[in-house]
């Protein structure tokens, strides 16, 4: 790349920052493997390779720093390649370790799904429009794209996963009442009855599933540039009544989505870019 | 192809994800399906309950059980549905790392833990009810 060529536009440093808070808070939805010392049930990665090493409390610690130095690093622009190589390597070791935990296979943790996998794309479509020899600009564009296009694939199949395990049944008030149920006992004591209460409003859980159903199936058009913005308020909105309803607070998921929808990915002429 | 501006990688990583993830059923790391379920129930639900002194509380505030093993959590909960495995496994794996040691008194709280059973009504609506399976008792967890 020339020296003093424009490599990004002002206005998307704040969309960086904001995708890279999702990607932070993925990782801080591994917590609970700091327990762990062992791997007693080794999956994923660990049933190719021994991780026992990286279940140590001080191991973890170290991951988790070198983490957070790949993600200052991939924010600032410093070696982005391989601080995302190293943030997508250390999501997958804490997901091993996750996916390790006991002897009954879980499922993995999905918080990390959209942060690390628009992170690939991100990564995996610049390194390929760079060795192109696309202009800076081009290849950051192609590379938001890549990512945005995996955000409304994964949004998508987790609203047609509800739609073809249970039908469009799934949105109806009683179903939505009793997983508000189920999680609402968890969390702040403060907020339970305010869930359970809640929970005692069939039209308005009804109106909540018809609401995620709306979201997560109409977000295969966040595919198109001009729809971003509204459907990432509304995935927005979406996230937040569900963090004060549920319980279940899933800021990864929005925070990539807001960086993603507020990127500046048209096609910028010079002078736009100075 | 530039429809509304659409670009041919954004549609590429798309459906790139879509047939990866329905097509391997959640095989590859990251790429989940189904994911975020929450499945319409056939049968009754269930999640584990934990009180303490008669009021529900969080596990994670007291250590050094005696009279409740990890056992006593259904991890099996035949009969019944559940949605948040996760949650009967954490209670099981924190009653097991922090049982008191043999000859240590009792502690001054009583604790139970069991299941509760939520279930859709006629009318809809959701009705609750508890199943204690063990009483023991523990000690506040130190700070």
């Amino acid at each position: 790349m020339a020296s003093g060529e424009v490599t990004e536009l002002p206005a998307n440093r704040w969309p960086r920052a904001w995708f890279a808070a999702g990607l932070f808070m993925a990782m801080i939805s591994y917590n609970r493997i700091s327990r762990m010392e062992s791997v007693p049930y080794p999956r994923g990665l660990a049933a190719w390779v021994d991780l026992g090493w990286a279940a140590q409390p001080s191991a973890l610690a170290g991951l988790a720093l070198l983490f957070l130095v790949a993600m200052v690093a991939w924010v600032v622009r410093v070696r982005e390649t391989a601080a995302a190589v190293v943030m997508i390597a250390v999501l997958w070791i804490a997901e091993s370790l996750h996916l390790s935990q006991w002897a009954d296979d879980v499922g993995g943790n999905k918080a990390a799904v959209l942060p690390v996998a628009s992170l690939l794309a991100y990564t995996v479509t610049r390194a390929w429009s760079r060795r192109r020899g696309d202009d800076a600009l081009t290849v950051e564009r192609l590379a938001v794209e890549a990512a945005c296009g995996v955000c409304a694939a994964a949004y998508f199949l987790a609203g047609v996963s509800k739609i073809s395990e249970s039908g469009l049944m799934w949105a109806s008030g009683s179903n939505l009442a009793l997983h508000i149920t189920v999680h609402g006992w968890r969390g702040v004591e403060a907020l339970i009855p305010f869930r359970l209460a809640v929970a005692e409003v069939l039209p308005l859980c009804t109106l909540f599933g018809v609401g995620t159903l709306i979201v997560e199936c109409g977000y295969l058009f966040f595919v198109v540039p001009a729809l971003r913005k509204p459907l990432s308020i509304a995935a927005t909105l979406m996230h937040l009544s569900i963090g004060l309803v549920m319980g279940l607070h899933h800021y990864d998921w929005m925070f990539v989505e807001i960086g993603l929808a507020w990127y500046v990915v048209a096609a910028p002429t010079r002078a736009a870019a100075r | 192809m530039r429809w509304y501006g659409v670009e041919r990688v954004t549609l590429g990583w798309c459906a790139a994800f879509v047939v990866l993830a329905v097509g391997l059923g959640g095989a590859v790391p990251f790429v989940p399906f189904p994911m975020f379920v929450f499945k319409l129930p056939e049968r009754p639900t269930v999640i584990p309950l934990f009180k303490a002194d008669g009021v529900p509380s969080s596990e994670e505030g007291f250590e050094r059980f005696s009279g409740v093993a990890p056992s006593a959590v259904d991890l099996a909960h035949r009969g019944y549905e559940c949605s948040a495995e996760h949650m009967m496994h954490e209670l099981e794996e924190w009653l097991r790392w922090h049982q008191a040691a043999p000859g240590e008194p009792d502690g001054p709280v009583v604790v139970e833990v069991g299941l509760r059973i939520l279930e859709i009504g006629p009318d809809g609506r959701v009705t609750t009810t508890e199943r204690i399976d063990a009483r023991g008792r523990a000690w506040p967890a130190a700070r």
